[in-house]
């Protein structure tokens, strides 16, 4: 089969392309998944199960820092802005849980991914 | 020599020498005089009785019941409950030589400084004195306890004494909890009754007269000092008892209750020309399960509690935390097992649930480990779940009050009426901040995280049926007449003989258990009364 120079190259721009998102989005999904379940908790996540803009707002810092640095750096820098905003106060409550913002965000999250 | 005085037609002479006396053994209606007269023998009394022993004056201890508990004169302790909360009247009193430290857990621990300061927050605070008033008494109350007064500032104590990573963390220059020491004083150091009723017997310038209630205080013809006090047991005996200086130390339901019943002179009372006799009343309102505690790993320590020993800790915000965030003193205890040691439990029918909380994470190797660690004292706790509990300083407030009843006694005194309502928006608000600083404290160190309970948010659940039985306030201590009862030598406003001994001086409740500040207070006040000229 004689495929034109011009097919060959739109088709190969396509398949690759086509592959990279592929694997762009499944080193993603891979990742946060990794990420929720390696982040534990006493915490039951039922009882967050209210996704605010907040939480969306994070859900995208997050996707952007694991495609950027990976799992293991993502996961020390949420724990470290855990660690600040108890420190600095930022705390939340929900269902009696009394959770850093992030943290909060995180718990929700999880019960999407997990 | 001393002893006991009796004038009768003028003349002065001395009964068999014997410092302990019953008042049937004294004759009717005589009237027995002294230098110094003291209303009580708790561990109020006795203080102030100690620091005169061996002096010139000529002293008198007057008690109301008689060398050991009697059932009969317990039931002068009976009153009424008008305010909202139900504070029993009858408990944490005892009617006998050396009162209520025959009774007290010995729990021990000393103001802090910046309690004795006036705070913006907290209307009528702020006392006349400062800790540096009582730190030598504070050593002194150390040593008849027979504790350490060094040992709760030494910074490296926590460390000597107390096992396990999480406490000397959360003594981080930066951390918003500390830990608070409590000694406890033992069994034979801490009642006083006795421990020192041998000094009394020996004395050469004291008596102690028991049955004998004082049912008034008798003002002079001016109004301004008392001239006697008249007595009385349940037999029917009566005497009076004249003395140069008369000082009150029954207790902060029962000094206020002689003073307001003594209204022959003044209606409303004596010392009582603002009102403020009987008013802020104050306790230790508890709130026994506020939330749970959960632990990240069951290897971290939380609890500190040494409870059978001579230490436990409990947390509470700091001092700069406290104030600025604007609450009172509180303790927040940590336990496994305290709704099914908290009698609430049973009275609402939990008992069924908070028992099966002990089998929800149970694992036999942990179980074993944790009763070995309590039985040791060493090691690490391993449950995940524990119990957060707040106990509260009580703010001073004009509403919680006891006045005297309609109803009398069987000596005819009129009983106490109590007013109290025992939490208001600062206390619950403390509740909520304290929890919430004890989580953020939790989360900084990834020790744990914790359930608050719901309904406390709300503002429900906050009646306590249950408080610790701790009488703080009804004579408070203060600059002025206008705000106080007593000045701060602990004399009563209008009043040049008349002093108080006890938890009633106190101008705010802090959150200790009061006797040790009682005691250090009352050698204070006896050696005041020691250097005056009488």
């Amino acid at each position: 089969m004689k495929v034109s120079r011009r097919v060959f190259i739109f088709s190969g721009l396509i398949s690759v392309s086509g592959i990279l998102y592929w694997k762009k989005y499944t080193i993603i999904s891979n990742d946060i998944e990794s990420f929720f379940s390696n982040y534990e908790s006493e915490i039951p996540i039922e009882s967050f199960d209210d996704i605010s803009d907040q939480t969306s707002l994070f859900e995208k810092e997050l996707l952007s820092m694991l495609s950027n640095i990976g799992v293991v750096k993502t996961i020390a820098i949420v724990n470290k802005n855990i660690k600040n905003e108890y420190k600095s106060g930022k705390v939340k409550l929900m269902n009696g849980w009394i959770v850093s913002e992030t943290e909060f965000s995180v718990l929700a999250l999880r019960k999407k991914y997990v | 020599m001393a002893g006991l005085y009796q004038k009768q037609n003028l003349a002065c002479w001395h009964l068999e020498r014997s410092m302990f006396k019953d008042l049937k053994d004294v004759s009717p209606e005589s009237t027995l005089t002294y230098d110094i007269c003291i209303v009580g023998t708790g561990p109020a009394g006795i203080s102030v009785a100690k620091q005169l022993l061996g002096t010139d004056h000529r002293i008198v201890m007057l008690e109301s019941g008689g060398m050991l508990p009697e059932p009969k004169y317990q039931q002068l302790n009976k009153g009424e409950n008008s305010g909202p909360s139900f504070l029993s009247l009858d408990a944490s009193r005892l009617r006998c030589f050396g009162g209520a430290s025959k009774l007290w857990a010995g729990y021990c621990a000393p103001f802090k400084s910046d309690e004795f300061d006036k705070k913006s927050f907290i209307p009528l605070s702020g006392w006349p004195i400062s800790l540096d008033d009582l730190t030598v008494y504070y050593k002194q109350a150390a040593k008849m306890l027979g504790i350490s007064y060094e040992k709760f500032y030494k910074k490296d104590f926590f460390k000597d004494t107390f096992e396990g990573i999480s406490f000397k963390e959360f003594n981080r220059n930066d951390s918003f909890l500390s830990g608070n020491v409590f000694q406890v004083s033992n069994t034979k150091n801490r009642d006083f009754g006795e421990k020192y009723k041998i000094d009394f017997e020996s004395s050469v310038n004291t008596d102690v007269i028991y049955h004998s209630t004082v049912t008034e205080l008798n003002l002079n013809s001016e109004g301004k000092a008392v001239k006697s006090v008249s007595i009385a047991d349940l037999e029917g005996n009566k005497a009076t008892i004249e003395a140069k200086i008369f000082i009150l130390a029954c207790g902060a339901l029962e000094n206020p209750r002689i003073l307001l019943a003594s209204n022959r002179h003044y209606k409303n009372g004596m010392g009582n020309v603002n009102g403020l006799v009987g008013s802020c009343f104050m306790s230790h309102p508890g709130i026994p399960n506020v939330g749970e505690v959960h632990k990240t790993s069951p290897e971290q320590c939380i609890s500190k509690d040494k409870y059978g020993n001579d230490y436990i800790v409990q947390f509470e915000m700091s001092s700069r935390e406290r104030s600025k965030q604007k609450v009172l003193r509180h303790t927040l205890s940590v336990s496994q097992y305290i709704d099914l040691a908290n009698r609430s439990t049973y009275s609402s029918g939990r008992v069924f649930s908070e028992f099966g909380k002990l089998f929800e994470n149970f694992n036999f190797f942990s179980s074993v480990k944790k009763t070995t660690c309590r039985i040791t004292g060493k090691g690490k706790y391993s449950s995940r779940l524990l119990n957060l509990a707040v106990g509260l300083e009580q703010p001073p407030r004009l509403s919680n009050n006891l006045k005297l009843h309609t109803t009398k006694d069987d000596l005819g005194m009129p009983k106490i009426n109590m007013h109290w309502d025992d939490v208001s928006k600062i206390e619950k608000d403390t509740v909520i901040k304290s929890v919430k600083t004890m989580a953020r404290e939790l989360g900084v160190l990834d020790i744990g995280r914790i359930k608050f309970k719901n309904e406390l948010l709300t503002g429900k659940s906050y009646k306590i049926d249950d408080p610790i039985n701790h009488h703080i306030g009804t004579t408070r201590m203060s600059v002025s007449s206008k705000t106080g009862v007593v000045d701060k030598n602990c004399k009563v406003f209008g009043i040049s003989n008349l002093y108080v001994a006890g938890s009633s001086v106190f101008t705010t409740s802090s959150i200790v258990n009061p006797t040790y500040t009682i005691i250090a207070m009352s050698l204070r006040l006896g050696k005041y009364l020691k250097n005056i000229k009488i």
